[in-house]
């Protein structure tokens, strides 16, 4: 038996809903027990709710109330406490009905009968959804140890979570150990970064790999496993002191990768002073014992015997709970471009931060590397490579406050040195930015709002340009003896590849994509898995330490229990009718179906987000969800239709349809009461079968109410659901209904007269 | 004198010279690309400024604008892939319908009354083809008063002569 509980939410529903009528007409059915009550919400109304399931034996519950949204957890629980959670449906009579049409009480009464109906067919079907427990592990995985990673690292350590963490290069600290000074203090960069390097390094609870990477990662949320190769050093970390005499005797000089050629290191070095670890490596490229056999010179010369010329690559298996992402940035290429980069005397800006850096290659000198002379006049070039559709059409954020910096600390240290800087416009917001910008531009540095055509090589390795300021409307002819380029940033390699391992999803640019740039911008689409810093986008130094934070905060809430415990709201595969064609393995974007060792496609339930997709898409129906099922919906619309034929259906996602057609009730824009609202998790749930099954049971129309293009909470779903509206229309067109009686409609969850607007025009076109 | 920006005219330049207009963010790029920028008083940063503006009166009887060269250097450079010589090409093609072709471009544009070409064709040019072992006047209108007479006729039926002002001489 059913039961079925009215509520009057005071008067705000009675007012426009005939709930004496509702119940009048389901009493007609012998299997309902209907019941009314002034506040179901209230203790009262929960109590009532609870008694009447023991008393008359109930097993399956509808509340007609307001949203589910607003107080669809109330319910659920209450029903939770005498039935499973599930053995239960809500009919939104309130925004919906009592509302949207508070003009006119018959319609409202009417429609309010019909979403009763609609839920009590649904609920009949509805099983009892169990729970998922698995373990986890508290171990954490960060990859990369530039600022991000090491702030990650260190919360999560002090949490008391243990961390392993990764970095490819033979020393932490990335990008920010190499910059002079940074924005918007001016303090320097080495001073507030070393003391992290170094807590860090001898944090008991996080174990530092240099010279690794992450090749391979499986498993499932809770319980990763990692596979990391970590390359030889052919120093033992163990035994060097870094004490430098290996480096002292090598007789080998390179060009320092680290300082951008800008001095030279031995084949056995560290890249520069104060490095964490500090432990030697030797570039085998350039070794003379690998390249002849015959060297041994450090070996000599090692006290503590440290040089290990056999080491060999160690592969290291781990297993973790979680994973945090922090791979970081790179400058982009800007060779063979107009910005004439291969010229000695064009550099970029992490150039110049080295040779700013009292303690860098140059001591702090400036200097034109083509001649090591101090230069007469600089010029910075803003956007190299940025807002460009040809290359980076993003801002690279960062650029404007660092060359302001660069500029002014130039400006104070050479006087008489001619600083230009060409830009399309200075963006400086952030705390103490626009401060910081306006004590600069009283330096006296000539701004010359407007960007060159080609730096050309002038006489004596000067570079030469035309360049139009936009303000003077003057063309300028600029001579200068050096160039500094305000390099657009890109993902780094290690994003690039990480994104592959992980199966991350990433935007255009490559940059690492969020589930939800606002609400959701550390978490990915893979439960378990986060992403922080430069890898994400460019941000400044105090952003990442921020994305660090709240990412250690998501993994500590992530991992807080010793175990997972997840409602089985997901989806199921049919291996009878499976055709293993794997569409859905495709589809899915959280890597959730997986092929198992009988070679039958099985869902990760612990990955399975219950978007609906891979319903939607399996071509052989093998896939369905345990709850909101192709069935449970079907019953549900034609349980509506056989109450009020005179309908449109309106599939609406949880996420933002739903939520803007409740706001459209609350803010009683009014729409035809033909609409009538079917909730479903995501468009991406909305099968080609389920858009034009309404027409089969006499709807008048469909449509779609899904979010905003690139805005899909679940990634793409609306993007292959509009797909599928298409398709359906023309099927329509063909077979005689009209395609126009199918609508796809993209909204943001806060716009409710979108909503109302939609739901009026579609109800124009479907009389 | 302050001026009233024209939104309609802008539209219409977007429209029918090209959409990428709007995108222009002002950085002069396409100015210092330009050869002729830099000894006339052409800009196209500007010109591509009124007309984002709308600002019909300072474009149309502009002489700059007929100082394009058709290059195409801005369009390459310019970060916003701004289709900058086809919307110089159309407001061009706005201000000779309004009257505003510049003489050389009219006499250019003669040249095809005259020889059914933009370029002129003199008894040099036949003594040349005549030392290869060429005809001396090519198989095209020039060679063909039927042909020529026919291309006069079409540009006559568009009123292509009274927009370049040209009047045979009987």
């Amino acid at each position: 038996m059913i039961g079925v509980f009215l509520c009057h939410c005071g008067k705000n529903i009675s007012t426009h809903v005939d709930i004496k009528k509702l119940k009048e007409e389901l009493s007609k059915d012998p299997g309902l027990y209907v019941v009314e009550d002034t506040f179901l919400c209230s203790q009262a109304g929960q109590g009532l709710i609870k008694d009447s399931v023991k008393e008359k034996g109930l097993d399956r519950v509808v509340v007609a109330s307001c949203s589910p949204k607003h107080h669809g957890d109330i319910f659920k629980n209450c029903v939770g406490e005498v039935l499973n959670p599930y053995m239960w449906e809500m009919a939104n009579i309130r925004e919906q009905c009592a509302w949207v049409h508070q003009n006119d009480n018959e319609k409202a009464t009417e429609k309010a009968l019909a979403l009763v109906r609609g839920a009590i067919e649904k609920v009949k079907l509805h099983e009892p959804i169990g729970q998922l427990t698995v373990p986890v592990s508290k171990e954490v995985l960060v990859i990369g140890a530039g600022i991000a990673g090491i702030h990650a690292a260190l919360e999560m350590g002090d949490k008391g979570y243990h961390v392993h963490l990764v970095e490819k290069t033979p020393i932490i600290g990335g990008n920010m150990v190499k910059l002079d000074r940074t924005f918007p203090t001016d303090d320097c960069s080495m001073c507030t970064i070393s003391p992290k390097l170094n807590e860090v390094a001898s944090h008991p609870n996080v174990i530092i790999y240099t010279l690794s990477e992450v090749e391979e990662v499986s498993g499932r949320p809770g319980e990763y496993e990692v596979k990391i190769v970590k390359h030889p050093r052919y120093v033992d970390e163990e035994k060097c002191t870094g004490c430098g005499t290996c480096a002292e005797k090598c007789p080998i000089k390179r060009p320092n990768e680290y300082d951008f050629g800008l001095s030279k290191r031995k084949a056995i070095y560290i890249p520069a002073g104060g490095m964490v670890p500090l432990k030697y490596t030797i570039n085998r490229d350039d070794c003379l014992h690998f390249r002849t056999g015959k060297c041994g010179i450090c070996v000599d010369n090692c006290v503590a015997g440290a040089i290990d010329f056999d080491q060999k690559e160690k592969h290291i298996e781990l297993k973790v709970g979680a994973i945090m992402v922090a791979t970081g940035y790179d400058q982009y290429d800007l060779s063979n471009t107009e910005y004439n980069i291969e010229h000695p005397n064009v550099i970029t800006g992490l150039e110049l931060e080295r040779m700013i850096d009292p303690s860098g290659p140059t001591s702090g000198k400036i200097i034109r590397p083509s001649d090591g002379e101090t230069p007469k006049s600089l010029t910075f070039i803003q956007c190299a490579g940025s807002r460009d559709e040809r290359r980076n059409t993003y801002c690279s954020k960062i650029c404007c406050m660092y060359t302001i910096k660069n500029a002014q600390l130039v400006e104070k240290e050479y006087p008489e040195m001619e600083i230009n800087l060409c830009y399309i416009d200075i963006r400086t917001p952030g705390k103490n930015f626009e401060e910081y910008y306006r004590r600069f531009r009283s330096a006296g540095i000539n701004m010359i709002k407007g960007m060159p055509s080609e730096i050309l090589s002038g006489e004596n390795d000067t570079l030469e340009f035309d360049v139009y300021d936009t303000a003077t409307k003057k063309l300028l002819k600029i001579n200068t003896d050096l160039v500094v380029l305000a390099t657009s940033l890109v993902p780094s390699e290690g994003t690039k590849k990480m994104a592959e391992v992980l199966h991350l999803v990433y935007g255009p640019e490559g940059f690492l994509a969020p589930v939800h740039v606002k609400i959701n911008p550390v978490d990915t689409a893979n439960r378990g898995q986060y992403i922080v810093g430069t890898a994400v986008f460019p941000k400044p130094i105090q952003e990442c330490i921020t994305d660090a934070g709240a990412a250690s905060s998501r993994v500590a809430t992530f991992l807080k229990d010793d175990k997972l415990v997840l409602d089985l709201v997901t989806n199921r595969i049919d291996p009878e009718i499976c055709i293993h064609c794997g569409e859905c393995v495709e589809g899915c974007n959280y890597s959730a179906i997986k092929e198992n060792e009988e070679g039958v496609y099985e869902v990760l339930d612990v990955s399975c987000l219950g978007c609906g997709k891979c319903a939607a898409i399996c071509p052989s129906n093998a896939s369905e969800m345990r709850f909101g099922s192709d069935e449970q919906l079907k019953v549900q619309v034609s349980g509506i239709l056989s109450s009020d034929p005179d309908t449109i259906i309106a599939y609406s996602c949880e996420q933002c349809g739903y939520n803007a057609a409740d706001l459209a009730g609350i803010s009683n824009l009014e729409y035809s009461s033909k609409v009538k609202i079917v909730k479903v998790p995501c468009t991406a749930r909305v099968s080609f079968e389920l858009m034009l099954y309404p027409f089969l049971k006499g709807a008048k129309g469909v449509m779609v109410a899904g979010c905003l293009e690139d805005q899909c909470h679940y990634i793409d779903g609306n993007i292959g659901a509009k797909e599928r509206a298409m398709m359906a229309k023309k099927i329509l067109d063909l077979i005689g209904i009209g395609g126009e009686r199918l609508q796809f409609f993209n909204m943001s969850s806060g716009d409710g007269p979108k909503f109302a607007e939609s739901a009026r025009a579609i109800a124009e076109v479907c009389p | 004198m302050a001026k009233m920006i024209d939104p309609e005219f802008a539209e219409k330049v977007a429209k029918e010279g090209d959409k990428s207009l709007f995108l222009c963010y002002q950085c002069g790029t396409c100015t210092a690309s330009c050869p002729s920028s830099e000894i006339t008083s052409f800009k196209t940063r500007k010109m591509i400024r009124f007309a984002q503006l709308g600002l019909k009166d300072d474009i149309l009887p502009n002489d700059d604008l007929w100082d394009c060269t058709t290059c195409y250097t801005c369009q390459e450079r310019c970060p916003r892939g701004v289709k900058i010589p086809k919307i110089i090409l159309y407001l061009r093609n706005l201000a000779a319908q309004a009257g505003y072709m510049a003489d050389a471009h009219k006499g250019t544009a003669k040249n095809l009354f005259i020889f059914g070409h933009a370029v002129s064709f003199k008894d040099k040019h036949e003594k040349l083809r005549k030392s290869l072992g060429l005809d001396g006047v090519p198989h095209t209108t020039l060679g063909s008063k039927k042909a020529l007479e026919d291309l006069k006729t079409i540009m006559k039926a568009n009123g292509f002569d009274s927009l370049i002002g040209y009047k045979e001489e009987k």
